[in-house]
């Protein structure tokens, strides 16, 4: 019996046979996963069938709250989107902020599974208890803010939340994102997931409760808690900043990605601090949903040619890849492209690769203006970046070729452009220079995800010594364990300013009643992400898809602190096998870890697929 | 005059509506925004450059006006002031679910609990209210 914070129901939409059905949540099934990714990662390796096409309709989408969504327990308004990816074809995970997820619990289900395509447009709209499929052909074509707005006008409601996909996600960019007012989830291709569904958006409006298993240790620790973050000595500074605070620093060490990642020294970094950013255009702090850090910068731009701009953001992330890593240094120019990918429904991290890409291309002289539609495609070009992320958004001319990622579109151009074609597993690299902070490259070599910094960040214990590869192995394979933890439980990475991962499990504990102690979380860590890779092994995916960019692995860096540093992966990465429990030449799972972990009904399965355990 | 009131520095507030989350725990046990006795209006899609930050995200709360037109306008006479605050307050016994006080209310913050058919109110926590204790912000100001 779920005693709270769970509400131990999930619902099941199949868009070609019109069905919706509601499922119950084995308990068992939570204990062991959790919720969120956790569960995400069980149900899509039990509910798809190996190599299918990740933008057909055999592909699915699961929406996922965990047991802490819907209360106000601090850093939990996320939710995680889990399918396969379009861009690499390995498990993808993305999380979404903002003020969504919290109806979805509050109409009385754990998450939803979308499944199969419909006929045509359509939105899901779950209204309480009751839900329906709704024509959404006037929709199609509009960007995420004008289908938000047209769907809270048409139920007559203001209040509604809405996530949806913009142009980006209906032609099936290989990087949309789904997008609920300015927030996305945006990594991994699940906007084009769900575009290839033909599903425009899901609109919620929940009325009902959620209830908490222990109410009066819950008061106690909520009161801890918040005198926790007020104590915090960087909570006022990340309020001021949000993520932004991130680029002085992170520039300061190398880490900031510059022209296609290809030094570690921006000269115009003083614009697009964080500081600049807060004097020119940030109006207003903003919160999602529950969170005592407004970390949120509602932002208008105030001059220039993007005058009467508005947008939450821009983030250190979108800042390093649309910005530095393109070598714009015009914050109105960087939000203006960030406002641009949400409107269109395009993650501003793989975007902001792809152009780069683009623009080194062209400055080598293997495309020219007849292939770029006459764009000037000089790093530092505003101009270009604006008009390519339109083009990208809607698959217009060379926009198309740039919507499949860097990966295919190095195979396109060739000429030894892979030298340079920043990815792992097809997921352009996030916003940090690998060979600044070789633990972080570690993490891009071996997400789940392909490159990705949000699923267990080494950059704050790698500080010390960044350039080192001793140790590192140890550190990732504990972060990415937590953040297995905080994405099915569904912690912000911020609940680090005043929660520690002690205080996440009271939490936990005190909402659904169940008991964590280190050894379960631990053990529930280590099945969530070896079941993510027994899903990516299932797929054909080996060692040899842990790797890096040759840029990252063979090209000393020019200039900066770390100047003369490439990533030495190889010593990481035997480690981190070792250390993992994986075969070290094939990096597949050993049978005995698998089994230690619980799943042993996955090493029968990947024992069937004729893979050698 | 009243004597207590929450004051509200909307150009402060974050829009994070843990205000209404706290209301409805202290309030019912659990989390149900329809329950919460204050409210978060949110709206951040300014569309031109005039966009004041007093109107992106802006709580309510009871104003506790003397005289108060729910209390005026009650048939039941369930309404009466806590001796302590000078708070408007509802005898959830007597009240009899017929909304009158809803339609009368300036601020249109009294609503409806569906599920035992009364109206609610804000009734300043008896002097300590915990909206105000947890805002973040700084949003909410208890006034005495």
């Amino acid at each position: 019996m779920l005693k709270g914070g769970y509400t131990g129901k999930l619902l099941r939409i199949d868009l070609s046979k019109k069905e919706i059905i509601t499922e119950s949540l084995d308990e068992k099934l939570l204990e062991k996963y959790l919720g969120g990714r956790g569960l995400g990662a069980r149900l899509i390796f039990e509910e798809l069938a190996p190599k299918i096409d990740a933008l057909s309709p055999e592909n699915k989408l699961y929406i996922l709250t965990g047991p802490l969504q819907g209360t106000l327990t601090p850093f939990t308004p996320k939710c995680v989107v889990v399918s396969k990816s379009p861009l690499t074809g390995t498990f993808t995970r993305a999380l979404c902020g903002g003020h969504f997820i919290q109806d979805l619990k509050y109409a009385g289900y754990d998450g939803i599974v979308i499944e199969g395509k419909a006929e045509k447009p359509v939105y899901i709209w779950i209204d309480d208890t009751k839900v329906t499929l709704k024509d959404a052909t006037h929709l199609w074509g509009k960007t995420t803010g004008q289908t938000e707005r047209m769907i809270k006008k048409e139920i007559g409601d203001d209040t509604v939340k809405v996530a949806s996909i913009g142009p980006g996600g209906e032609r099936c960019v290989r990087f949309a994102s789904i997008i609920s007012s300015s927030r996305a989830a945006a990594r991994g291709g699940c906007g084009a997931v769900m575009g290839s569904k033909n599903l425009k958006a899901i609109a919620i409006r929940g009325k009902g409760e959620v209830k908490v298993a222990n109410l009066d240790l819950f008061k106690k620790i909520l009161e801890e808690a918040y005198l926790s973050i007020k104590a915090d000595p960087a909570a006022p500074f990340r309020i001021k900043y949000g993520t932004t605070g991130t680029v002085a620093i992170a520039h300061k060490m190398g880490i900031m990605p510059v022209r296609n990642y290809s030094t570690g020294v921006f000269e115009g970094i003083e614009n697009i601090k964080a500081e600049s950013m807060r004097e020119r255009i940030v109006i207003h702090d903003e919160s999602c949903f529950a969170c005592p850090l407004p970390c949120g910068k509602l932002s208008l731009i105030r001059e220039g040619p993007y005058a009467g701009t508005s947008l939450e953001g821009p983030q250190y992330e979108t800042i390093g890849l649309l910005g530095s890593n393109c070598g714009i240094d015009n914050i109105e120019t960087i939000a203006k492209a960030n406002q641009l990918c949400n409107e269109l429904g395009i993650d501003t991290i793989s975007t902001g690769n792809v152009i780069a890409f683009a623009m080194e291309c062209y400055e080598r002289g293997l495309i020219t203006k007849e292939d770029t539609d006459g764009i000037e495609l000089k790093f530092g070009s505003g101009k270009a970046l604006v008009e390519l992320v339109k083009k990208i958004g809607k698959r217009e001319g060379f926009g198309d070729r740039l919507a499949e990622g860097v990966k295919r579109l190095s195979t396109h151009i060739g000429g030894g452009s892979d030298d340079f074609a920043m990815h792992v597993k097809g997921q352009e690299l996030a916003s940090f220079e690998p060979r600044s902070i070789v633990g972080m490259g570690l993490l891009f070599a071996t997400a789940n995800t392909g490159a990705n910094h949000s699923l267990g960040p080494t950059f704050r214990q790698e500080m010390e010594n960044p350039l080192s590869p001793q140790g590192k192995a140890e550190i990732l394979v504990a972060a990415q364990n937590d953040y297995c933890l905080m994405d099915s439980m569904i912690f912000c990475s911020f609940s680090r300013y005043g929660l520690d991962m002690k205080f996440r499990f009271k939490f936990f504990s005190a909402v659904t009643g169940f008991n964590i102690g280190g050894v379960a979380a631990a053990e529930i860590a280590n099945r969530i992400y070896t079941l993510e890779r027994a899903f990516n092994v299932r797929e054909g995916f080996t060692r040899s898809d842990d790797s890096l960019p040759p840029r990252s692995l063979n090209e000393p860096i020019p200039e900066g602190p770390s100047k003369g540093n490439v990533v030495p992966l190889k010593e990481m990465l035997d480690e981190y096998y070792r250390l993992r429990g994986w075969d070290s030449e094939s990096g597949i799972p050993t049978r005995k870890t698998l089994e230690d972990v619980g799943l042993k009904d996955v090493a029968d399965e990947l024992k069937e697929q004729r893979y050698n355990l | 005059m009243s004597k207590a009131k929450i004051v509200i520095h909307a150009e402060k507030c974050c829009g994070c509506r843990i205000c209404e989350l706290i209301c409805s725990l202290t309030h019912t046990g659990v989390f149900n925004l329809s329950k919460a006795r204050i409210r978060v209006c949110i709206q951040r899609t300014p569309s031109n450059k005039k966009i004041s930050p007093f109107l992106i995200d802006v709580p309510v709360v009871c104003e506790e006006c003397n005289p108060a037109p729910c209390m005026e306008i009650c048939p039941v006479e369930a309404f009466s002031r806590d001796p302590q605050t000078d708070a408007v307050l509802i005898d959830e016994d007597e009240c009899t679910g017929c909304g009158l006080c809803i339609e009368e209310c300036p601020e249109g913050i009294l609503r409806l609990d569906l599920d035992r058919n009364i109206a609610i109110k804000c009734d300043l926590c008896s002097g300590s209210p915990e909206c105000v204790k947890y805002c973040p912000t700084s949003a909410l100001d208890f006034k005495i």
